[in-house]
């Protein structure tokens, strides 16, 4: 092997760095190659390198390039790890030593906590509709929080909405076993890399884990559980590594900051991050999104709502189905 | 015809792979394009819309396909694969240019020679991407909030040492080498330098230099907290002695609410060792004080702007405090607003969306009568003092307690358009409203006060009531939303639109006393 460019780690993922300090000699193995981003597979966990130009995510590490293509990899390659070195198979490598080690979990980043806001929910929901991104966060639309709205829903939207829509109901009334049944029924679809379903359920995962952890802890864990176990077999394998990772409470640093915000009342830095997320991927952020703003609703009409409201928003639901 | 293509462990980015299906399915022949992962519930999708085909056997969640739905005489496999291929390469060329750089450093690797950072983040980490901005010396401005007062000391101190600007936090508007920042608005450039501590007025004051026909060489921004005690107003004096060094730059104009005691005369002390001319607009601040220092004090932002333009022009100051109309035709609009309301109409309601325009309309309308705020001229006048919401109100609905959970009134009209319907009755007589146009603001701010008067009058058409609506524009002919159609929309919904905040107030005073509200 040659000696080649020496590349530095900016941020790595503290869950990486706790995984590799246990493993001084690993072979990773390249499941898949972006133009920014690198995935590769080891003991079971999917390890991300990515350029520059992304944020860090869980096992995930930030290198100063600002593309991958020069490091020329390809699916099936084997990347070598030793004491803090990437060795790259043509000569390259990335210097984990001076990378600042950031945490990616909900439970280390917390903020502060308090009760859903309303407006916030609002906030979200009309960037949703004001954004076209393709996936089934179009479905908002018929969430009967504020005002329904009738517009056409894409050939996703209008396929899930059954079961998705059931799938809400149970949870909202803590009906796990059914929950997860249903969660059969929509993880895996959707358009993207990882489906739309799969990105709605993180964000429904990470607002339940951060919000609700106090209630309902054990039960929400076995749910989350659950969710990923049917997830390994039903959907890719980035997505199910993506749901293991919310359930753990673990995400990319801008979902994470998305639900901080919820809660800090700091409305103009929830719409930057708002518009942050919804750069994530052709849907990949607004459906995340809209998992937020279910898992919201679900949320705030645990805390807010009449029996008899209830009953209405129910009847309404049937209704629009 | 339905065909499908398979590509085995194959990922790619599955924002292009939508953007190029969406091309794809524009092309003439072309009913139906799915592009996804081989995931079962996927392939639940491509059977419900009959485009399951043998290809698609077998496939895994870690498959990609496309598959599709077409006129066979008018299109044909090869012909979408080539075009999804063509368009999978266009992409790739165009994906460099799309750069959004995630860090300070990558930003600065990408930009080379960039010397300002605007930081727009929730404030608990704006404090730490400061610092660094500041050590790799750039000049900064703090949108963000919510940033503590130490770290604010120590972030101007790191500033003031390295000779830098650190504008913020919460630093709404600057402009500097004619660049709008934030909330700004498009003024031309000039001999006018300006620092200030108040996002509005300091909008106020350039859009109206701006319409007189004179111009900024920079606008700089502090901060509201600068001018206290704590701060000491660091960025207030590094502003200046920018603007006094600067060639450009020929007339000052500062400003602020009232500076801390300690502050004010820092700040006269510096004014007193430059030979340009500045005018000083601290909001109720002590004239005299101002003119001891050699300084010209001013009655309101209008006046500030005035004085400024004069300066500019080697012209006389003269103080301002009236209309640009005649007096005659200020009667008439009196006489016609005072025929308007019905005997049991008694109430104001100033909506503000910018507090230091709110401040200036209570400052100026509290002198003569009892308006309750949630920033009131003395504490009796607090709006919690006020009962069923039998008395006049002016409120700054930018304050914090209106935008917790919400996004600025600015931005978003939301929190106006509710106070429309909660606050505005069959009580009220009159109305004053800002429009603030420019860079960060809603789209339509005009339109969004006109929708909600709308409603508030369908509320009292019944009893044959109507209301007497003030408002100004703060804004200019080059925003992006225009001045002149802002200013055309509001007067057909019969809104009384006046040429500044100042005249706007004056004339709402001049209204309610002659209807002895």
């Amino acid at each position: 092997m040659t000696a080649g460019y020496e590349y530095n780690s900016i941020w790595l993922a503290s869950d990486l760095r706790h995984f590799l300090l246990e493993r001084p000699h690993l072979d990773l193995q390249v499941h898949s190659v972006f133009e920014t981003s690198i995935n590769l597979l080891a003991d079971g966990e999917l390890i991300t390198l990515a350029a520059s130009r992304r944020e860090l995510m869980p096992m995930g590490c930030i290198a100063d390039i600002v593309e991958v293509e020069p490091w020329k990899l390809k699916v099936g390659d084997i990347v070598v790890y030793e004491r803090g070195i990437l060795r790259l198979p043509q000569g390259d490598s990335i210097n984990l030593h001076n990378a600042e080690v950031k945490s990616v979990n909900l439970a280390e980043t917390l903020v502060s906590d308090s009760h859903i806001d309303r407006a916030s929910l609002n906030l979200i929901r009309n960037k949703l509709l004001g954004n076209d991104g393709g996936g089934i966060s179009d479905l908002a639309a018929l969430l009967p929080e504020t005002d329904l709205i009738d517009r056409p829903l894409n050939v996703y939207g209008s396929y899930i909405k059954e079961d998705l829509f059931a799938f809400l109901d149970s949870a909202g009334k803590k009906d796990y076993g059914t929950a997860v049944d249903l969660a059969g029924r929509i993880i895996g679809f959707g358009p993207g890399l990882t489906p739309s379903c799969d990105d709605f359920l993180t964000g429904i995962i990470l607002l339940l884990y951060y919000k609700d952890a106090d209630n309902c802890k054990d039960a929400n864990r076995d749910f989350f559980q659950k969710i990923v176990t049917i997830a390994r077999k039903r959907t890719t394998v980035v997505s199910y590594h993506m749901l293991k990772n919310a359930a753990a409470g673990k995400a990319y640093e801008s979902y994470l900051a998305v639900v901080n915000a919820l809660s800090i009342w700091n409305q103009d830095s929830l719409t930057v991050l708002l518009d942050r997320v919804l750069r994530y991927g052709a849907s990949s952020g607004s459906d995340f999104l809209f998992g937020i703003y279910c898992a919201g609703l679900l949320l705030y009409e645990r805390e807010n709502m009449s029996v008899v409201d209830s009953q209405d928003k129910k009847a309404k639901i049937s209704e629009i189905r | 015809m339905i065909k499908a293509i398979v590509k085995e462990n194959a990922y790619n980015d599955s924002v292009t792979l939508m953007l190029i299906s969406r091309e794809v399915q524009k092309l003439e022949g072309v009913e139906e394009v799915l592009v996804g992962m081989g995931t079962e519930l996927n392939l639940d999708l491509v059977k419900t819309m009959d485009m399951f085909v043998p290809e698609l056997e077998g496939v895994t969640p870690n498959d990609l396909f496309i598959a599709a739905r077409y006129d066979e005489s008018k299109v044909s496999m090869e012909n979408l694969v080539a075009a999804f291929n063509e368009e999978m390469n266009k992409k790739k060329e165009s994906g460099s240019g799309d750069y959004q750089p995630p860090t300070l450093d990558s930003a600065l690797t990408h930009l080379q020679g960039a010397n300002m950072v605007v930081i727009s983040i929730p404030g608990e980490y704006a404090a730490e991407e400061a610092e660094n901005a500041l050590r790799q010396g750039l000049n900064v401005m703090m949108f963000s909030d919510n940033v503590k007062i130490e770290d604010e000391l120590r972030l101007k101190k790191i500033a003031v040492e390295k000779g830098l600007l650190m504008m913020g936090p919460d630093c709404g508007t600057a402009i500097i080498n004619g660049v709008p920042l934030c909330f700004a608005n498009v003024v031309r450039p000039g001999k006018i330098g300006l620092v200030g501590a108040s996002g509005t007025g300091t909008q106020e004051i350039t859009v109206l230099v701006h319409q007189q026909g004179v111009g900024f060489s920079q606008v700089i921004g502090t901060g509201g907290r600068d001018l206290s005690e704590e701060i000491g107003g660091l960025m207030m004096i590094q502003g200046i002695e920018a603007l006094m060094a600067d060639p450009e730059t020929e007339v000052i104009v500062l400003v602020s609410k009232p500076p801390a005691a300690s502050v004010e005369k820092k700040i006269y002390d510096l004014v007193k060792k430059t030979d340009k001319p500045v005018v000083i607009d601290f909001i109720g601040g002590d004239a005299d004080s101002i003119k001891e220092a050699g300084a010209y004090p001013c009655l309101s932002l209008e006046d500030a702007a005035r004085k400024a333009v004069a300066l500019a022009r080697g012209e006389e100051t003269v103080d301002f405090d009236g209309f640009d109309a005649d007096e005659t035709e200020i009667n008439q609009m009196v006489e016609e607003a005072v025929t308007k309301l019905k005997p049991d109409q008694k109430y104001l309601r100033g909506l503000y969306t910018g507090g230091t325009l709110t401040d200036e309309a209570i400052k100026y309308l509290g002198e003569n009568h009892e308006i309750y705020s949630n920033i009131p001229l003395t504490p009796d006048r607090d709006i919690k003092h006020l009962e069923n919401m039998k008395g006049h109100i002016c409120l700054d609905l930018g304050e914090d307690q209106f935008t917790r959970g919400r996004p600025h009134p600015m931005i978003d009209p939301m929190t106006r358009t509710e106070f429309f319907e909660s606050d505005v009755d069959a009580s009220t007589a009159v109305i004053l409203v800002d429009v603030v146009l420019g860079y960060g603001s809603y789209v339509d701010p005009a339109g969004a006060v006109v929708e909600s008067l709308e409603k508030a009058r369908e509320k009292i058409a019944a009893a044959g009531k109507d209301f007497v609506v003030v408002a100004s524009v703060t804004g200019t002919d080059q925003d992006p939303q225009n001045l002149n159609e802002s200013i055309k929309t509001l007067e057909e919904a019969g809104v009384v639109v006046m040429p500044s905040n100042a005249q706007a107030v004056r004339l709402v005073d001049r209204i309610m006393k002659a209807a002895a509200l």
